[in-house]
């Protein structure tokens, strides 16, 4: 466990350290095209993007855990040791099939459903979700019901069970609200890539890809064209924004 | 058919102050218990990401459904036109409001952020079943209220029928959306069923009418009234009736559910404790079904106990605690059971307890808590029948039947 | 002697009162009265708030509120009414002082009105490190590659102008 952390901070001191060019090469076509597309600051976001991913399980590496950590550092999530009550966005799980006992291991995190149960669930509204398909939590008005967590057929909710005492500004978060994934809305409006995704390509493993699904020009949309990408829990009909390949 | 009189009750004897005082400190072992919850966080109860509600709303829910059950007495005598329950429909009233100001106050100061109730009251998203159910309950208080005050005052009386057939379309509503929040969860194994909204209806029906038996057998022979056994006996088979109704209900949700393969993890789950299942399968059986419903059907209907109010108070008490076992199985067990994302997969690891059972054990501020919501509905009774003239001043035979012939 | 006792009682109320009053309606006419706390100003050499002095005094919670929902559901990250910036600005990066005391500042106010407010058991109550703005232009700071001076101060403008009709919507 410990050797292969050392190897994925050397690789990515060695990638930090590279040229820009060299960054870029490493992941094609994906940062240039998201730069592109930045809004500017005073407009609305708008139902003709929607933002997406897709993730392949033949590519995601069972033990790796850079989305996890990456998402825990961008985000200000930090461990109480205190497992059933910590807050966790994106988690790592490894399964087995019963029949072939084939096994893959896949980043688990909000799914940024069409139609999302937690915002139909919400008494306020505090779930609700952006015209560019993300599905947030207005913590101003959230009033810690826990109702969006008995309705997500993911558990990629949490619930801030203590004090937060290590926010960041971009990301503010506190006790007694609910939270989940942002998609790191933050980066995403100012043309950036969430920083799972981004780790994942750090890492070279590249399973992770992030983009307008609406647009058939990006990078997500043509690869979900060529090998499509499966949503977990289809049979609920809820029309995910992260696709998996291999599941 | 005596003229029925409603008296207050005096509330002056060391028995009467006694108990308000017990129930005022449970109430603030319910404060204190909110304080520091909300101080520390949620961390410090039993209830984490995987079981998100826990004891607290085991209590709440079951106040809440058991409110619109209390409501039975009246609905009885004033939609359905029974004379023998005319004198005890204000009693009933006041039980229905009373439970659900408990149950409702346990259920907020469970909130994160029980600071933002004004939130919850300004802004609604009307697709929420849970948003439809706050207005559900604050209009159960106003029709209820009214109702009362229309029985209770002479010159409005003509009118308290129109008002008794209102409260009884709101409070079928208002459990059928109880049961909703549970039946709308389309994820979950145990719910995601559209006879949740019934079954909360029968429960409520069967809950509510025995705490409204104890309070009534209390209150009788806390203030030595005279109580007549025709009102008691038909209280009684009226019970016989709801706990079986509800044992019906639970019967078919369960054969449903063995039906479908997909629930067959769920079901071997509640009913063999497979998979972890053990305690929340034993509180099932044994709470659930052999306290709470076998054991006070043959109390109710065993023969030589027509009028032993012992065994009556006694039953009333196991289809209590039986309601309790009923809605932990229903909230908590629901939730233990690990929710069914990949079928066919078995789950080899993961940080967030993906594919594995939930042991909750509730911790000692949230059982406060609970508590506490009841002291709140036996303090509100307690100070009610005192205030206001909503207990008969006699329900003798000859008085409460109207069949009753003078020997 | 009771009866004398409680109109005692009630003229010293009445003063109270009275004095209340009088003190509320000096602390906020416009003056600056020497007892009210003083906001802590940028020590960058800005002297302008993004709106006048008394214009922010009074209605501050208005632009923010307004900011707040419009970047939480709509993405809008104009800083200009930022609470974010606020406190870029008005707080020294690296400041020891928290909200809650008197010095920092928002307490300063709030503490003094004894307004109540929850916004920092979330937000920070200081500049993330390497993100204050004191010592420097608060504004220019701020522009991102894809919004420039031009659009900010439009957006000053419009953004103003939705919160007075807000307001207006409000009052109808």
């Amino acid at each position: 466990m410990s050797n292969s952390d050392v190897n994925i901070s050397r690789r990515s001191f060695v990638e930090k350290s590279a040229t820009a060019a060299a960054a870029l090469t490493i992941a094609p076509g994906m940062f240039l095209h998201t730069v592109a597309e930045a809004k500017p600051a005073d407009q609305a976001v708008s139902s003709a993007v929607r933002w997406g991913m897709l993730i392949d399980t033949a590519k995601c590496a069972s033990g790796c855990t850079a989305c996890v950590s990456a998402c825990n550092t961008e985000n200000g999530i930090a461990s109480h040791d205190r497992p059933r009550t910590d807050q966790q966005w994106i988690r790592k799980v490894t399964l087995r099939d019963k029949q072939t006992k084939h096994e893959i291991s896949l980043p688990m995190l909000c799914q940024h459903c069409e139609k999302p149960p937690c915002v139909d669930v919400c008494p306020t509204g505090a779930s609700f979700k952006r015209d560019d398909g993300i599905v947030l939590v207005d913590r101003h008005i959230c009033i810690g019901c826990r109702y969006c967590m008995m309705a997500c057929p993911y558990k990629a909710r949490s619930f801030a069970h203590e004090t937060v005492d290590n926010t960041v500004d971009h990301q503010p978060r506190g006790k007694g609200t609910v939270e989940s994934c942002t998609m790191c809305v933050h980066r995403v409006d100012e043309g950036g890539t969430p920083a799972c995704v981004e780790a994942c390509s750090e890492a070279e493993h590249g399973a992770m890809i992030f983009g307008d699904i609406k647009n058939p020009d990006s990078e997500i949309s043509k690869q979900l064209l060529k090998h499509g990408g499966k949503q977990i829990r289809a049979d609920l009909g809820l029309n995910t924004g992260v696709r998996y390949r291999g599941i | 058919m005596k003229k029925i009189h409603l008296e207050q009750i005096e509330g002056k004897s060391t028995g009467y102050m006694g108990l308000i005082a017990l129930l005022g400190v449970f109430v603030l072992g319910a404060i204190g218990s909110m304080l520091y919850m909300e101080h520390e966080g949620h961390w410090v109860s039993g209830m984490d990401n995987q079981v998100v509600w826990g004891l607290p709303h085991v209590f709440a829910v079951f106040l809440i459904v058991a409110a619109s059950g209390a409501l039975n007495v009246a609905s009885i005598s004033s939609v359905f036109q029974k004379k023998i329950y005319k004198p005890l429909a204000p009693l009933s009233t006041l039980v229905a409001i009373s439970l659900l100001a408990g149950g409702l106050m346990i259920l907020v100061l469970d909130l994160g952020r029980p600071d933002r109730l004004i939130v919850a009251m300004t802004y609604y998203n009307f697709k929420s079943i849970f948003a439809w159910n706050m207005i559900l309950y604050n209009g159960f208080f106003v029709i209820v209220s009214v109702y009362a005050w229309l029985m209770l005052d002479r010159t409005v009386k003509q009118y308290s029928r129109y008002a008794g057939i209102a409260a009884f379309v709101w409070r079928l509503a208002l459990t059928t959306g109880t049961g909703a929040i549970f039946g709308f969860l389309v994820a979950r194994s145990a719910y995601d069923m559209a006879m949740m909204a019934p079954m909360f209806v029968i429960m409520s029906f069967s809950f509510g009418l025995a705490f409204f038996i104890l309070v009534l057998l209390a209150s009788y022979k806390g203030t030595g009234r005279p109580l007549g056994d025709v009102v008691v006996n038909r209280l009684r088979s009226l019970l016989g009736t709801f706990v079986f109704a509800t044992l019906y209900f639970v019967i078919v949700y369960h054969l449903s559910n063995l039906y479908a393969t997909e629930h067959h993890g769920y079901e071997a789950f509640i009913l063999l404790g497979e998979n972890g299942g053990e305690t929340y399968s034993n509180i099932f059986w044994i709470g659930q079904i052999l306290l709470g419903s076998l054991l006070p059907i043959a109390m109710i209907y065993a023969p030589g106990v027509k009028n032993c109010r012992k065994t009556l108070a006694a039953a009333s008490i196991l289809v209590i605690l039986g309601g309790f076992a009923a809605m932990y199985t229903i909230i908590i067990a629901g939730q233990a059971y690990p929710l069914e994302m990949f079928p066919g997969m078995e789950v080899i690891s993961s940080t967030f307890f993906d594919g594995a059972t939930t042991q909750y054990s509730a911790s000692l501020p949230e059982l406060l808590l609970g508590l506490g919501g009841i002291a709140v509905t036996l303090i509100m009774i307690a100070l009610g029948i005192k205030v206001l003239g909503f207990l008969p001043a006699t329900l003798e035979d000859s008085v409460a039947d109207p069949h009753h012939k003078a020997e | 002697m009771q009866q004398l006792n409680k109109r005692m009682h009630n003229t010293l109320i009445t003063i109270a009162g009275l004095a209340m009053l009088a003190f509320s309606a000096f602390a906020f006419a416009g003056e600056k009265p020497s007892f009210a706390p003083k906001v802590p100003h940028p020590t960058n050499g800005s002297t302008e708030c993004v709106q006048p002095e008394d214009e922010m005094k009074k209605n501050h919670m208005n632009y923010l509120l307004h900011q707040r929902d419009q970047t939480m559901h709509e993405g809008i990250r104009t800083k200009t009414y930022s609470l974010k910036e606020c406190i870029n600005c008005h707080v020294p990066e690296n400041s020891e002082v928290r909200f809650g005391d008197d010095k920092h500042f928002c307490s300063s106010c709030h503490n003094f009105t004894a307004v109540s407010i929850d916004c920092f058991q979330c937000h920070m109550d200081r500049p993330m490190e390497g993100k204050g703005t004191q010592g420097e232009n608060p504004h220019s700071a701020h522009t991102t590659p894809t919004a420039n001076k031009t659009t900010i101060s439009t957006d000053v403008a419009d953004t103003s102008k939705s919160v007075q009709d807000t307001k207006e919507a409000g009052n109808e």
